[in-house]
């Protein structure tokens, strides 16, 4: 964009289309003004939804041609693999290891339950079929693949009458040869074939992980190739003529072209987008280590930024199926807003883990669910206002008072010390959680800020913080739609890899040139594909690594000059220095193993304009109301804001309430709340 | 309900504060330890414990979990005080009590304080590489002394006060092959214990004292309550059940009877009949204590009819255990105890096949009952060590049982086994890997068929390599069925030589010395099958033919009748599952032993089993594997029934040599002879 736009709006439109709603955020790129709503989701054909929304903003007076960036979350992958409504594909083995998507990697979800099963594969064994063909370690052919061989399996195919086929053969991600024979012989018999290999779709090492990234992608596609048609005609509909494109669980963004073949590649782009959101908001913000609460009605999520980046994992889950593709990592830790409390048959108040979610919903719903959940203990215990809650007209108290009354005969307690019981319990859940997420990545949670997003993660993300020990609280100015935010915040990213599996110490054996060229230019031609014209465009390097005798591998960032013959030493010395950093121990002398090569094509979108954005104010806020809240201490009176009359440095004590049209936030009694020059909410902890 | 110290939501909470230390620990561990073998495999543990060496937390997401119930008590009681910087240590199965049960397992643990007060322990394992002994990695079958299988360490003090012992620890490393790696280990534990020590210092500082105190207590009996319900559903009755291992070195089963005496809310597992101990490393040295691992299939029902029950020690409360001494569950010292969960592995079998005779409807049926570990052995081509490699953890089906068929490839007694990638094993041993998939026709037929077995083929690339199987079992009876549901196969091992192409049967793996080209085949069973076979839905049986691991002729079983186009022809089937439902005059026995158990009980019955025990156990520890061997081969070779008197035949032949030499060396030990 350049400076002379001023004329033309130059919007940014992000969209996340949740369970119940879709959430719109437009951002008006010239002064960085956003307006944030939502509408219902359409849960048949989720793109009338965003038909709706586009409606709002031309009533609204917004250009449909004055949008630059079209940018939207989806999850239509990650529906179709839980709900099992995926296309009847067959997939291509290896002679010999035909139950690789039933062997998995053996172990049990529970391992000492009787009853502990793993997920049933995606394609059953009737259309999984061994080739007969093999490659050894490194590529080198054993078995050649004959073309008789390659015939049977074509005509057996043809038999089957499947809508697309996985390939995924061993050792093909050294050399794709075998795949791709399969893959042409079987696009020259039906062009209109779906083909997926495991070498394109994400040649890492690891038969089982790869055959199944392979497999959802072929298994996923006929709904995403779908969606995204009708998507294209909404927006021609009206009028929107910039490129579409979706949010990836890497947490950048590709175009809904891109999107029809690496389909994979969206299974978790809708918590993915929110992370990137409150990444986005932490740093204008200047906090450069924080920890994400996304907490609806079915889940609470954590994730880490440390030093300004967002943790990433090379393994996150979708069910029980491991999913190798670069995800940003999230881990849930347990309740939601919709949890059900009961007491077992020992006495004991247990939380969760079953769900009233978003129908029936909670009691205080009124839609038919009687069970005490975590959300009318909130209503119970002051901290919501009946009247004004996300996306509802109004909450009963009263039905929630009842579902809290089935526990107060167990528990001998009151209505209101039931409400605080669960609430306590709640939070000692998230916090065994939450710890562990800190301890595996041995994190101080002192060093940290938590942005609190998400229609309940504001309620309860003081008292989460003040159980951690995590001195401060950020609630970003719209939590409820940080997803969509998140969406127009993204680059336009996408991940190459390359297993090389071989020791790095003798130097000169691997030509780290030549083996990283191939993923750099595949990843510019990509970029050239999918970036505009706009975007500065670079590329990150980096290797996994591991000690001789682990099966962990650590990633380094590769500097280029250590590319060359000589630069081994450099990359081990790195190597040695990061494993110290993340395990508190490293061997200098011991052998190190190049696992993986990585690069990381980034196309970066031009920056919005604008700065501070309202006019600040040293007076104090005044109160609209007060409410009696319950805190574990005892009943006290809440002073209540609201969100939209609070002006940058404004600070007020808790306990109080500021209510806003998309969440609530509980400041407690020993909090202090400041607004900051971007309307964030800074809540501190004054016990230090 | 149960009447608690602490209110209902303050011991939820606290709950999960002490969960929260000990998984801490878990991942602080986890995180910093150095070798391989405790990030990949997660054998290692923690928890904490009471004054009394109860566990009270114990983790439920990181580690293994089968410690839960390990008594710490008599470990603790060898100290005589505890202050602040402590750390005790152990790996001695006899004199820890069967804390630990083999010698690679390091056992550290350090006290609680709050401020002058002990509250408790913080405690944790890990499998350490080596702990010296005969073979690399410390476990050897055929070691016959725990003084073969390593440095013994009795419970003491590594450090005291905060002050490391340094002379200990030298020696320590000095008596293994891995010192570097085992002290970074130690490293790991040590900075588990002390993670621990300052996190519970923080929830009692938070809670209080007395508040915390009450917690530890309730959390027994929270779990204890939880499991006495749960046993209170269970008929009383006494249920008498045995199983076999394979075999000791010589190759004569051993017998591990049980019988599961329920009373009220209680249990005894009585073992009383179970086999000496034998002169190989499967003695499993529980040391006549309330161990978990003998009654493993116990905790894995209460936890799968209740997967809420709170992970602390009050859960084998409920149970009792008599073990009489010199038995292979209760061995006495020195026997060697290295593959001492071969063993375990069995029990679980045995202990549910008691318990499936008082609550049918929620046991299932036998799984493949083992988990072994194929190690290649082979030439570096770099230096002049050797490789030693673990290719694949090997295991079988699981058993089916009343709603569902049986696991493909794992089970519930050891579903935490993970298995290595292919393409990671060929990256670094020198195999190539021809086959890795489920076996056909290998499960158990039933209502709910067993789960599929495993089949690992490999081809040898090198000279003079070694392929070991420790812990391979069930190559000698199949697993049993349940109600009707069918036993599975056995497991079978093949070695088709590269030079000639020739397959020969293997048995049961103990070394294999291999060449470039050669082929081993492991043939893991499938779990067997619940309920009558006639019974099962067509759609499944037809399911299971699309899928080709089960055969049309096999399908037989089920009383199907093909029509010519090869569908199964529903109305002939019925008619046919009608006439041969008829011809079953009587309901069918509670199990299918299968028909090796049932040719080999021919001679062996329970009775005859329990008879040679008896006479065994008069004999000296040291003579009972002996005289087993020699009276198993007697009356087997000629045919004789095995009586008491027969038995005490054969062996009068050699008491009377034994006596006199007896009498010349060791007059003494003559008196425990006669």
């Amino acid at each position: 964009m350049t400076t002379g736009a001023s004329e033309r709006p130059g919007y940014r439109l992000g969209i996340d289309i949740g369970g119940t709603f879709t959430d719109f955020n437009l951002l008006d790129a010239r002064n960085g003004e956003v307006f944030a709503f939502k509408t219902p989701t359409v849960p048949r054909d989720p793109s009338k939804g965003v038909a709706n929304g586009l409606r709002v903003l031309a009533e609204q007076g917004v250009a449909m041609d004055g949008i630059d960036y079209f940018v939207h979350g989806t999850t239509i992958a990650l529906n179709s693999v839980i709900q099992r409504t995926g296309a009847r594909v067959a997939l291509l083995v290896t002679e010999g290891f035909r139950d690789i998507l039933e062997l998995a990697r053996l172990r049990l979800p529970v391992p000492w339950n009787f009853y502990s099963q793993r997920p049933k594969p995606l394609i059953p064994r009737e259309l999984v079929l061994p080739v007969r063909e093999r490659l050894r370690f490194g590529g080198v052919v054993e078995t050649e693949l004959s073309s008789r061989e390659v015939d049977r399996v074509v005509d057996e195919i043809e038999h089957l009458g499947v809508d697309g086929v996985a390939i995924c053969l061993l050792h093909a991600f050294s050399n794709p040869v075998h795949e791709e024979m399969l893959r042409d012989a079987l696009l020259d018999r039906d062009p209109t074939m779906f083909v997926s290999t495991s070498a394109e779709v994400w040649p890492q090492a690891r038969e089982y992980e790869r055959a199944l990234v392979t497999v959802i992608n072929t298994y996923i596609r006929p709904r995403m190739v779908g969606y995204v048609d009708r998507l294209h005609g909404v927006l021609n509909e009206a009028g929107v003529e910039a490129r579409p494109y979706l949010t990836r669980s890497n947490g950048g963004i590709m175009t809904t072209t891109a999107a029809r073949d690496e389909a994979v590649q969206t299974l978790l782009s809708g918590p993915a987008s929110g992370v990137i959101g409150a990444a986005a908001v932490a740093a204008r913000a200047g906090f450069s280590n924080a920890l994400t609460l996304d907490m609806g009605g079915t889940s609470a999520d954590v994730a880490v930024v440390q030093d300004g980046g967002v943790a990433y994992s090379r393994e996150e889950h979708v069910g029980d199926f491991p999913v190798i593709v670069p995800s940003i990592a999230i881990s849930s830790i347990g309740a939601g807003g919709g949890s059900v409390a009961w007491v077992d048959g020992a006495g004991v108040l247990k939380v969760g883990p079953k769900s009233a979610g978003a129908d029936p919903g909670p009691a205080c719903y009124a839609l038919g669910g009687t069970e005490p959940t975590v959300t009318d203990a909130f209503l119970v215990s002051g901290y919501l206002n009946a009247s004004r809650f996300a996306g509802k007209t109004m909450l009963s108290a009263d039905a929630a008072k009842e579902a809290l009354d089935i526990l107060a005969g167990p528990l001998r307690l009151d209505d209101r010390q039931v409400a605080q019981a669960i609430i306590r319990v709640t939070i000692a859940n998230m916090f065994t959680e939450f710890s562990a997420v800190l301890e595996r990545k041995g994190l101080d949670p002192r060093d940290f800020t938590l942005i609190a997003f998400g229609g309940a993660g504001p309620v309860i993300a003081c008292l989460l913080a003040e159980e951690i020990g995590i001195p401060r609280v950020l609630v970003p100015l719209a939590p409820g739609t940080l997803c969509a935010l998140g969406a127009i915040s993204a680059q336009v990213m996408a991940d190459f890899v390359r297993s090389i599996d071989r020791p790095l110490s003798r130097a000169g054996d691997i030509d780290l040139k030549a083996e990283i060229a191939p993923l750099r230019r595949r990843a510019a031609e990509w970029l050239t594909r999918e970036a505009p014209a706009t975007a500065v465009t670079h590329f990150l390097t980096s290797a996994d690594l591991r000690y001789v005798g682990q099966s962990h591998e650590v990633e380094i960032s590769l500097d280029d000059a250590w590319l060359d013959t000589g630069g081994e030493g450099r990359i081990a010395e790195a190597f040695h220095a990061e494993h110290d950093r993340l395990f508190a121990h490293s061997e200098p002398g011991a052998d190190v193993e190049l696992i993986n090569l990585r690069v990381r094509a980034v196309g970066e979108l031009p920056g919005v304009g604008g700065g501070e954005l309202a006019a600040s104010s040293t007076a104090a806020p005044i109160p609209a109301t007060t409410r009696t809240i319950h805190e574990f201490a005892g009943a006290v009176a809440a002073s209540v804001y609201e969100r939209e009359a609070l002006l940058p440095r404004q600070e007020f004590d808790g306990p109080a309430i500021v209510e806003q049209a998309d969440s609530t936030v509980i400041v407690p009694t020993g909090w202090r709340a400041s607004v900051d020059p971007y309307l964030n909410l800074i809540v501190t902890s004054e016990c230090g | 309900m149960t009447a608690f110290r602490t209110d209902p939501v303050t011991l939820e909470v606290l709950k999960s504060h002490f969960v929260a230390v000990a998984e801490g620990m878990g991942y602080t561990l986890e995180r910093t330890a150095h070798t391989t073998f405790i990030k990949e495999s997660a054998d290692f543990a923690t928890g904490l414990a009471t004054l009394q060496g109860e566990f009270f937390a114990f983790p439920r997401t990181i580690g293994v979990s089968s410690f839960l119930g390990i008594d710490m008590g008599p470990t603790l009681g060898r100290f005589s005080s505890w202050a602040p910087g402590d750390i005790g240590i152990t790996n001695d199965p006899y004199l820890s009590n069967g804390l630990a049960t083999h010698l690679p397992d390091i056992h550290m643990f350090s006290p609680l304080f709050h401020q002058d007060e002990l509250f408790g322990f913080a405690w944790c394992f890990i499998h350490c590489s080596d702990v010296g002994g005969l073979v690399p990695a410390s476990i050897a079958p055929e070691a016959r002394d725990i003084q073969q299988e390593g440095l013994r360490i009795p419970p003491r003090k590594l450090y005291d006060g905060g002050r490391l012992d340094e002379s200990f620890l030298e020696l320590f490393l000095a008596n293994s092959r891995t010192p570097t790696e085992n002290w970074g280990d130690f490293k790991a534990m040590i900075a588990a214990l002390r993670t621990a020590e300052t996190r519970f210092a923080t929830v009692v500082d938070k809670y209080g004292p007395g508040t915390v105190k009450d917690a530890m207590a309730d959390m027994l009996d929270w779990s204890e309550e939880a499991v006495r319900a749960l046993v209170r559903e269970v008929p009383d009755g006494s249920y008498r059940f045995s199983d076999y291992l394979d075999g000791d070195m010589e190759g004569i089963p051993i017998r591990l009877a049980v019988t599961l005496e329920v009373h009220g809310d209680e249990a005894t597992v009585d073992f009383t009949g179970t086999d000496p101990q034998v002169q190989a490393a499967f003695n499993l040295p529980a040391c006549g204590a309330r161990h978990p691992f003998l009654f493993q299939g116990l905790i894995n029902y209460v936890l799968s009819e209740n997967p809420d029950i709170p992970l602390a020690a009050g859960l084998v409360r409920p149970f009792h255990v008599i073990a009489p001494a010199g038995t292979v569950v209760n061995p006495i010292p020195p026997a060697a105890v290295g593959i001492r969960y071969a063993t375990v592995f069995r029990l679980y079998n045995a202990v549910l096949g008691a318990l499936a005779q008082a609550v049918p409807d929620k046991v299932p049926a036998a799984g493949c009952g083992a988990g072994s570990m194929v190690v290649l052995s082979s030439p570096r081509m770099d230096s002049s060590g050797r490789h030693v490699v673990v290719i694949e953890p090997l295991k079988g089906g699981g058993g089916a049982s009343i709603n569902q068929d049986g696991t493909a490839g794992t089970d519930s007694d050891g579903g935490f086994l993970r298995n290595t990638p292919v393409e990671s094993i060929e990256a670094h041993v020198p195999v190539l890997v021809e086959r890795y998939e489920l076996l056909p026709d290998s499960a158990g037929a039933g209502r709910h068929r067993g789960g599929w077995g495993t089949c690992l083929e490999f081809r040898v690339e090198l000279p003079d390599s070694i392929v070991t199987a420790r812990g391979m079992e069930r190559c000698r009876f199949e697993p049993w069925g349940l109600r009707g549901g069918q036993a599975s196969i056995r497991t079978q091992a093949f070695v088709t030589d590269g030079q000639s192409g020739e397959r020969r049967v293997v048995g049961r793996i103990n070394v294999l010395q291999l060449g470039p080209g050669d082929v081993v085949s492991l043939w893991a069973s499938g779990g067997a099958g619940y309920g009558d076979p006639l019974e099962r839905e067509l759609g499944l049986i037809e399911a299971d033919i699309r899928s080709e691991l089960l055969s049309p002729s096999q399908a037989e079983t089920y009383g199907v009748v093909f029509s010519e186009d090869g569908q199964i022809d529903a109305s002939a089937t019925g008619a046919r599952r009608t006439a041969l439902a008829g011809h079953a005059s009587t309901a069918a026995p509670l199990f299918d032993l299968g028909p090796s158990r049932r040719e080999y009980e021919r001679v062996w019955s329970d009775a005859q089993s329990s008879a040679l025990v008896e006479f065994l156990m008069e004999l000296p520890i040291g003579l009972r594997s002996f005289a087993k061997r020699e009276i198993h081969l007697r009356i087997d070779s000629l045919g004789l029934e095995a009586t008491q008197e027969t038995m005490r035949a054969i062996w009068s032949d050699y008491e009377e040599k034994l006596r006199g030499f007896v009498h010349e060396v060791a007059p003494s030990v003559s008196a425990i002879v006669a």
